[in-house]
């Protein structure tokens, strides 16, 4: 065999390249074969790739739709909205890129689809940059460990199921037990508390009213500057409830990636999941457990590896998600339920009994659990929610002796009267997040001592006077407090001296 | 039963014979078309039959012009798909009012002045 010559080896190479580029102009083009429930089937395009966006010819202009189904004679493409207008026999051609969504600081404050087109009636969005809609999780080694807190204000989270920036925790409870309510408080308190988290709350499925609602509200507290929200409705495509939650991570990475911190709330993927299920049937896709397709624990887990802390080489961002999953009855041993399980950090177990007593928010301290822990903790906090924790685990053992007041010896009774003073003081309005100081003064009120005297019912009123006269008395020992760091005893001097007078006069 | 054949499947096999100059292979395609009631199926299967000629260096181009092509034309068409077997069909459609349009089995470009008409007018939509 002759020795390569190295320059016939590049003008071969440069021939080959220029022959190519002569071609220039002819385009790979393929026909609708058939179209029919948001599916174009496509017949021609054999280079097109997976995921790959194509170009339906239609007679209001071209019609994006991608490919997903790959097949030997055809493709099947899922149109992206509007699919009566396009017809069999139409031209398909290929966009050579896979499908982008805009991102940048522009979107803050603006209500959009998956696609990044406004759904707020404000001017169309122009971006720098294009994000991504599938793209691989950070390696193992550009990430760092979570060590940051999230505070979501709501003092049951904070003090025993802490969040961490960086970590995924999943709010899965039936309907109507308050998952959504959770996720707006978090994100009203990282403006009240002004940690400079961005929000992208992804609307899966949602009905428009409360997405209306939802953004009023947001308004209100000031929140909407600092929030991106993308919004599918029930009646949008499923390929657009499909893609959401990937377009609004997309939007989340921009400002993870730029070392800056993001909040993603995902409400809900168990509509997410059954959007899929109706594409990948409708692709011919073959069905699985409960008819879901086989690659429904990878639709999620994609999703939500996304979310991460990053290293200090890349810049310490970090992108926190909040996924919500509705289940039936209560029952988490469902199939996606499960399954999301197993992918998040954590779960937050709202449950339906505990709302209807009055118990809101209604979080079953025994089922939920933060893998993450105190290492996603502020020291303040983390001083009491030992407590807390125990003195409501102790409580639950005892719970269902507490019918027999009377017959009970003393340090059972003693359990009982603190558990449901700690579980009154847990109730907490929604709309109303809480700072650290708050949370620290709360309880640590309670798991001192200082409220054994008074009646379980008028424990919040005791609290907020107590709060009341801590912040109008002592506001920069409480500002100091609400840096996170461990109290220092003349903190709790100052504390329980209060605590102790405030108590007395509402002790029955 | 016999599971179905799938249609690059056929049209590989049918490429293959007509390449070897065996023109009965058409008449076995349309019986086996009819007995498995795939008749619609005959004008995308002569696409995907192109589309294996195109591979195996002969191309079928259809091109549409508003006037007849002249000698210099088709041999830049010619040119312009590399080293391939050309046959041209060509079809005079004055209403493209100028330029041309090509199609292969695969690929297409249409550069007549109907089309940038028509580009300017959903710009404008």
């Amino acid at each position: 065999m002759s020795k390569i010559d190295v320059t016939e080896l590049s003008k071969s190479l440069r021939d080959a390249i220029a022959k190519l580029e002569s071609s220039e102009g002819l385009e790979d083009v393929g026909v609708v074969v058939r179209v029919g429930d948001g599916v174009a089937w496509v017949h021609g395009l054999g280079n097109a790739g997976y995921s790959e966006v194509l170009e339906i010819e239609s007679p209001d202009g071209p019609v994006e739709a991608f490919a997903l189904n790959l097949m030997e004679d055809e493709i099947g493409a899922v149109i992206l909205g509007g699919e009566t207008k396009v017809g069999a026999g139409a031209k398909v051609t290929r966009k050579g890129e896979v499908l982008t969504v805009p991102v940048g600081e522009e979107l803050l404050g603006r209500v959009v689809d998956p696609l990044g087109r406004p759904l707020d009636g404000g001017p169309a969005i122009k971006t720098k940059h294009q994000g991504l809609i599938e793209r691989p999780a950070i390696g193992v080694m550009g990430r760092k460990s979570v060590h940051e807190p999230l505070m979501t204000g709501i003092m049951a989270i904070d003090a025993m199921f802490p969040i961490g920036r960086g970590q995924r925790e999943l709010i899965i409870g039936d309907r109507q037990t308050g998952k959504t309510a959770i996720a707006i408080d978090t994100m009203i308190n990282q403006a009240k508390q002004k940690t400079g988290v961005v929000n992208v709350y992804v609307a899966i499925g949602q009905k428009l009213s409360k997405i209306t609602r939802l953004v009023e509200r947001l308004k209100e507290e000031g929140v909407m500057d600092q929030t991106i929200i993308v919004a599918t409705s029930p009646s949008d495509a499923a390929s657009l409830l499909y893609l959401a939650p990937y377009a609004g991570t997309a939007m989340g990475e921009y400002f993870r990636d730029k070392g800056e911190h993001a909040l993603m709330i995902y409400d809900d993927l168990t509509k997410h999941a059954v959007a899929y299920r109706q594409m990948s049937l409708l692709l011919r896709r073959p069905p699985g457990r409960e008819a879901y397709p086989g690659d429904v624990f990878y639709l999620h887990s994609r999703l939500l590896e996304r979310s991460a802390k990053l290293s200090d080489a890349l810049g310490a961002g970090s992108l926190t998600a909040l996924p919500i999953i509705e289940t039936q009855a209560g029952d988490i041993s469902a199939y996606i339920p499960t399954n999301v399980i197993s992918i998040t950090d954590g779960q937050i177990f709202l449950e339906t009994d505990l709302f209807y007593q009055g118990i809101r928010p209604a979080i079953s301290a025994g089922l939920s659990v933060s893998r993450v822990g105190g290492a996603a903790q502020t020291k303040a906090v983390k001083s009491v929610g030992g407590n807390l924790k125990l003195g409501l685990s102790q409580f639950r053992e005892l719970a269902a002796f507490a019918q027999f007041g009377s017959d009970l010896d003393a340090s059972t009774k003693a359990q009982i009267d603190r558990g449901q003073r700690l579980t009154e003081l847990l109730k907490q309005p929604q709309y109303q997040p809480m700072s650290i100081w708050e949370q620290f003064v709360s309880i640590h009120a309670v798991t001192s001592g200082a409220f054994d005297d008074v009646p379980v019912e008028n424990i919040k009123d005791a609290q907020a006077a107590v709060l009341t006269r801590l912040w109008k008395d002592h506001k920069d020992a409480m500002r100091e407090l609400n840096k996170g760091d461990k109290p220092t005893e003349e903190h709790l001097k100052v504390i329980d001296d209060v605590t102790k007078k405030v108590a007395k006069g509402f002790e029955g | 039963m016999a599971s179905r054949l799938s249609r690059r499947t056929l049209a590989k096999f049918a490429a293959d014979e007509l390449l070897a100059g065996n023109e009965q292979v058409l008449d076995q395609l349309a019986a086996l078309l009819v007995e498995e009631q795939r008749e619609r199926e005959a004008d995308i299967l002569v696409r995907d039959i192109e589309a294996q000629l195109a591979d195996a260096g002969h191309v079928v181009v259809r091109v549409e012009t508003a006037h007849s092509l002249d000698a210099s034309s088709k041999r830049d068409i010619e040119a312009m798909l590399g080293d391939k077997t050309v046959h041209i069909q060509e079809t005079v459609k004055p209403e493209l009012i100028g330029g041309l349009r090509i199609a292969t089995p695969t690929q297409a470009l249409d550069q007549t002045v109907a089309r940038k008409l028509e580009t300017l007018r959903m710009a404008e939509i």
